[in-house]
């Protein structure tokens, strides 16, 4: 039933191009006015007149123009005009309010003062997968010197709109993980890789692919399937913010989950020699594209830099006892160097 | 008072024993110590006892007159116990009227019979009176399909009941209800009743499990949990419950666009609560009262084990008057403070609008919101007068229409923060009284339709 | 070197083969132009790790794309060695790349979309497959989907928001690979590597395959350079199977009917009926048997007729 029912929505929205902004007009006033109807269920209709507006592009680049007469052009990050509108439709972005143009006109306004990072308590608590993407993170919005305040919960992982940390706080919107925030940024017009060709850009995101696909997985592998780290850290550190059986509850829940995640990556049946060896075929590249450079992509830093620095860091600061995972990383000297070169120049200025 | 003389027995023991008969009872046994029923200050002794069919374990529960037949070879057929009593004055009749009730509320039988016959046979005694209770009891396994409809949505139950597991009213109870949206329920329950120790206490556990949405407050919870209880009731009306409860509650964000102030509760946490439940009840039925008034007194601490720790109380109370002939007037308040000492979020809360908390409002409409979101407080009021009369020109009066009145109402209410704005409790008092005035206001407004309903089960 | 031999899905839609990985190594052989002995076996259940492809060069047995790259790189015979290392950085990165952004919407779109699976998956595994593993196979490869799926995007979130986020992801790489791509000829100068044996096997199947539900193949489609590579690579490598196809689809458009095409489809539909038939008549009476009927009407004497019948059924069986 569901698919005959998004083949004719996708008929319509196919209809929506071409009819254009009159559809537009006649959509917004249907989300504003407040009824009786729960605010989740408004939610959604905000999140379906989305879709129009994406799907009718020009239409809105329009809209955009006449409501708001900055001269700031749509395109921050590269050549996507609706990175905004995508991003809504992500997991990763929540907001508050039920006015789509004022959230767009929102979503521009430049970066406030009082942006709050929210991560897990770092001393007892924070693995080393979800340590190595806060600092990524906070690398990244350190390199475009915005302003930010890092608050630590415990529940940090269950307040995030996607379930994984870290994620900020900025005004009405709630967006988790880096490439979501990274996309955020842009939408207010800060943005790292402005100077990179397409191809350059490209070759970012395959790297930054590269490295979710197999740090990430090997991080969480080691945190929960090597059985020596799993029961000398991530159990007792896991559990730390818990009473005693939901503790013990929780953990076991979590590790389920990321064994499933690990399965259905078929990361899961690997042995420890393997990752290992994906480990250091990653690093290598990674080595490789940085060369003697001081950034990857000539002498400023991108995206890509802080993520590398993020997971380096974390994976070389951070004692396991499996500690093969470390050494791995450290003998490629161009990262450790690279990460070293990231700590003092963003994190240790007064 | 009355006391009953018997001159045959076959009974063995005394007050308070069980007694079992496994084959038909001779009756011309050497008479021995005579078991005596007290009821209500009315003394009874039993003659002679026999039951109707041969291997029929027939027991009773001296003290309170509870007789508890069970039947396993025949778990589907009626049984039933035959017991001569003499009569010394007319307080037999309290006597069946009050046997009768006790094992009604075993829950175990339908079909209660007494029989009452002049006493004829060998050794009967001429004043004697030959009383026979016949029941059929329930089958072994009973099972059940209704629907019901609660704050958020309409609901499917289905239930297995295992009445009198062990053959002293143990009860094994399961339910699952499936909620038309999104809620789901699960309970496990296992009751156990000893109707012949004093205060007459009931001993149960249960396991559950249920999932919630709550748009109204943007959050979704999974509680799973263990409850035990004893219930006891230390005068007629007087019903106390003594509760722990060990929970763990799964708050989740129910969506995007949920208040940052909700996200922030999210999360897993465990609770371990200990709860006094006293109930006074002096009305004549529990549903549609026409006269007397009902108090519940609620204190709840939680925080021995667990993440969260506060202290609950709540009062509820109703009056009901009858101003004409089926015109019954209800007066009713409620009152509710929480003390938080640590981990305290959203869910624990007090909520009030909605039907069952404070009609005529939305539901969880009263009291501080955030971003459009009912996120509760710590304290609150909550008043109203109810007028319920019989539908107009009544129809079907003796028939379905009896199960439905009109009802007029007045609410008013207020549930206020006071922590978070970091005033003493005197000052949101004061915030309580300003609240009122919206309150009423609202509760007017919606008042004005003229009549509504209600509609009971 | 005949002695390479590889066992793979069927091919369909002018593909040398339905599924991804078998593709990838096919391409990867027809790069190189190793001999190889192709068989569809189109039968995951007698293989080592229950998966196809299988290589087998003598008594060693190959699973996946990664060993027989290995493999073939140790009979010095490789597609990368014009890669510098930064460029073989790279081709890792971007395989990773696709692995992330490409590969959870290629599955979705293959096996989650209930209408790609009922109309166009599940058809085209269970006529590769035999009779009893052709019941087993599509449901079990929709499930490891399913799961995949589940585990990426969280399982409480609704089906039709995930298929919004994968296909924008999936379009987003697309453009970043049509990016990187540029007007030459392979993603690595003008020879082909094994990224692009990769990029092959995940566009061929979306650009031939008739998708009813084709958000996925459109995208793809919808972009110029990334169509050429893949009819390039496909008119240099895969002439013999597009030319076979065309040809029986030429024939069939020519002289078929519906039945006949039908018939083409399924060529064994009047045996199957037979089959069936029968199937059905064994086990009608092994019930009867079963349940002692042949007894009872034995006994009846003077139902003489009754008792030539089951004779005669009998004497069928």
């Amino acid at each position: 039933m569901s698919v005959y029912n998004l083949w004719d929505k996708e008929m319509n929205e196919a209809k929506l191009k071409t009819s254009l902004s009159s559809d537009w007009v006649f959509h917004s006033p249907v989300a504003t006015p407040r009824s009786s109807s729960p605010p989740s269920r408004a939610g959604e209709t905000i999140f379906n007149n989305y879709i129009d507006i994406i799907h009718s592009e020009s239409n809105l680049s329009t809209e955009a123009k006449q409501t708001e007469p900055l001269d700031r052009p749509f395109d921050f990050f590269d050549d996507e005009e609706f990175a905004f509108g995508i991003n809504l439709l992500n997991n990763n972005v929540a907001c508050v309010g039920d006015n789509i143009t004022k959230l767009i006109q929102m979503a521009q306004e430049p970066w406030p003062d009082n942006v709050k990072l929210f991560q897990p308590y770092e001393v007892e608590q924070i693995l080393l997968p979800d340590n190595a993407s806060c600092l990524a993170v906070q690398a990244f919005l350190k390199m475009c010197n915005l302003p930010f305040e890092v608050e630590m919960r415990w529940n940090a992982e269950f307040m995030s709109p996607s379930g994984r940390v870290p994620f900020i706080k900025c005004g009405a919107f709630v967006v988790s993980e880096l490439e979501p925030i990274v996309q955020f940024a842009a939408n207010k017009g800060v943005s790292l890789c402005g100077r990179l060709s397409t191809e350059e850009k490209a070759e970012m995101r395959a790297y930054m692919s590269l490295i979710t696909n197999v740090l990430v997985n090997a991080e969480l592998y080691i945190s929960w399937l090597d059985n020596d780290t799993y029961n000398a850290v991530t159990k007792i550190r896991n559990s730390s913010v818990y009473p005693w059986p939901l503790g013990w509850l929780q953990t076991r829940a979590k590790r389920n989950t990321v064994a499933k995640r690990l399965k259905a990556l078929h990361w899961h049946d690997k042995t420890l020699e393997q990752v290992l060896s994906d480990v250091e075929q990653c690093c290598n590249s990674l080595s490789q594209r940085l060369g003697d450079k001081d950034y990857f992509f000539g002498n400023t830093p991108t995206e890509l830099d802080a993520l590398v620095f993020g997971h380096v860091f974390t994976i070389i600061t951070t004692r396991l006892p499996c500690r093969r995972l470390a050494e791995v990383m450290r003998r490629h000297e161009g990262l450790v160097a690279h990460a070293k070169r990231v700590d003092e120049r963003h994190f240790k200025r007064p | 008072m009355g006391t009953v003389h018997a001159k045959a027995d076959n009974v063995d023991s005394m007050g308070g024993g069980i007694f079992e008969f496994e084959e038909p009872i001779e009756l011309d046994d050497e008479p021995i110590p005579k078991p005596t029923i007290k009821l209500n200050g009315v003394r009874v002794e039993i003659s002679r006892t026999k039951t109707l069919e041969p291997k029929t374990h027939c027991v009773f529960f001296c003290d309170t007159a509870a007789i508890h037949i069970i039947n396993p070879s025949s778990r589907f057929g009626s049984t039933g116990a035959t017991m001569e009593l003499v009569l010394v004055n007319n307080a037999i009749f309290q006597v069946f009227h009050f046997v009768r009730r006790a094992l009604d509320s075993m829950g175990c039988f339908r079909d209660i019979g007494v029989y009452i016959d002049v006493s004829s046979g060998p050794g009967s005694t001429p004043e004697g009176l030959e009383v026979t209770f016949q029941v059929k009891e329930l089958s072994r396994i009973v099972g059940g399909i209704n629907t019901t409809v609660s704050e958020n949505e309409g609901n499917l139950v289905l239930g297995v009941k295992m009445p009198n597991v062990l053959g002293r009213g143990e009860k094994l109870q399961a339910e699952y209800s499936m909620g038309y949206r999104s809620s789901s329920n699960f309970s496990l329950t296992a009751t156990k009743p000893y109707p012949h120790k004093p205060l007459v206490p009931v001993l149960s556990a249960s396991l559950y499990q249920q999932n919630h949405e709550y748009p109204w407050s943007g959050y979704r919870l999974l509680d799973r949990g263990i409850l035990l209880d004893l219930a006891f009731k230390s005068s007629p009306v007087t019903r106390h419950n003594l509760q722990w409860e060990g929970m763990v509650r799964d708050t989740s964000v129910l969506s995007k666009t949920t208040s940052f102030k909700v996200r922030e509760s999210s999360g897993p946490q465990m609770k371990s609560i200990l709860r006094h439940i006293v109930t006074v009840d002096h009305r004549d039925e529990p549903i549609f009262p026409t006269k007397g008034s009902w108090v519940q007194f609620t204190s709840e601490l939680a925080g021995l084990g667990g993440g969260v720790a506060n202290l609950k109380t709540e009062l509820h109370a109703q009056t009901n008057h009858s101003l004409f002939e089926s015109v019954v007037l209800q007066v009713t308040g409620s009152l509710g403070v929480l003390h938080d000492m640590f981990g305290t979020e959203i869910p624990d809360h007090f909520f009030l609008g909605g039907a069952t908390t404070l009609r005529g409002f939305t539901q969880r409409g009263v009291g501080p919101t955030s971003d459009g979101q009912y996120t509760g407080g710590t304290m609150y009021w909550a008043s109203g007068v109810h007028v319920y009369t019989p539908l107009p020109f009544q129809p079907g009066k003796n028939g379905l229409g009896s199960l439905f009145r009109s009802h007029m109402f007045l609410n008013a209410g207020c549930l206020a923060l006071p922590e978070e704005k970091g005033i003493p409790a005197l000052e949101s008092l004061r915030a309580v009284r300003r609240r009122r005035a919206t309150g009423r206001r609202t509760a007017c407004s919606s008042a004005s339709e003229p009549t509504s309903c209600n509609i009971l089960k | 070197m005949t002695s390479i031999e590889l066992d793979i899905w069927r091919g369909e839609w002018g593909l040398a083969s339905i599924d991804l990985e078998c593709l990838k190594v096919l391409t990867y052989m027809k790069f190189i132009g190793v001999p190889v002995r192709v068989r569809e076996s189109s039968n995951p259940f007698f293989t080592p790790k229950g998966t196809l492809p299988v290589m087998r060069d003598g008594r060693k047995l190959l699973t996946n794309f990664e060993e027989v790259v290995d493999h073939l790189k140790t009979l010095h015979y490789s597609t990368d060695v014009h890669l510098n290392t930064k460029q073989a950085a790279e081709a890792s990165a971007f395989t990773q790349y696709l692995r992330d952004k490409l590969y959870p919407a290629f599955q979705y779109a293959w096996w989650v979309d209930e209408k790609n699976y009922g109309e166009l998956t599940r058809p085209t595994y269970a006529k590769a497959l035999r009779i009893p593993f052709n019941f087993y196979y599509p449901s079990r490869y929709q499930t490891a989907a399913k799961e995949m799926i589940d585990a990426l995007y969280g399982e409480h979130t609704d089906l039709k928001e995930i298929e919004k986020t994968l296909y924008s992801e999936a379009e987003k790489c697309l453009k970043t690979l049509s990016d990187r791509l540029g007007e030459s000829e392979y993603f690595f100068g003008n020879r082909p590597s094994s990224f692009d044996a990769i990029v092959f096997a995940y566009l061929a199947p979306l650009v031939k395959a008739p998708f009813p539900n084709a958000t996925l193949a459109n995208h793809v489609k919808g972009i110029a350079n990334l169509s050429r590579f893949v009819a390039r690579i496909n008119q240099k490598n895969f002439r013999h199977v597009t030319d076979e196809y065309n040809r029986q689809n030429a024939k069939k458009q020519s002289t078929g009917t519906q039945s006949e095409r039908e018939a083409a489809n399924f060529p064994n539909q009047t045996r199957n009926k037979i089959l069936a038939a029968l199937f059905a008549a064994i086990a009608m009476t092994g019930y009867a048997v079963a349940n002692g009927m042949f007894q009872d009407l034995k006994d009846f004497e003077h139902s003489g007729d009754y008792n030539d019948m089951f004779e005669n059924e009998e004497d069928d069986n």
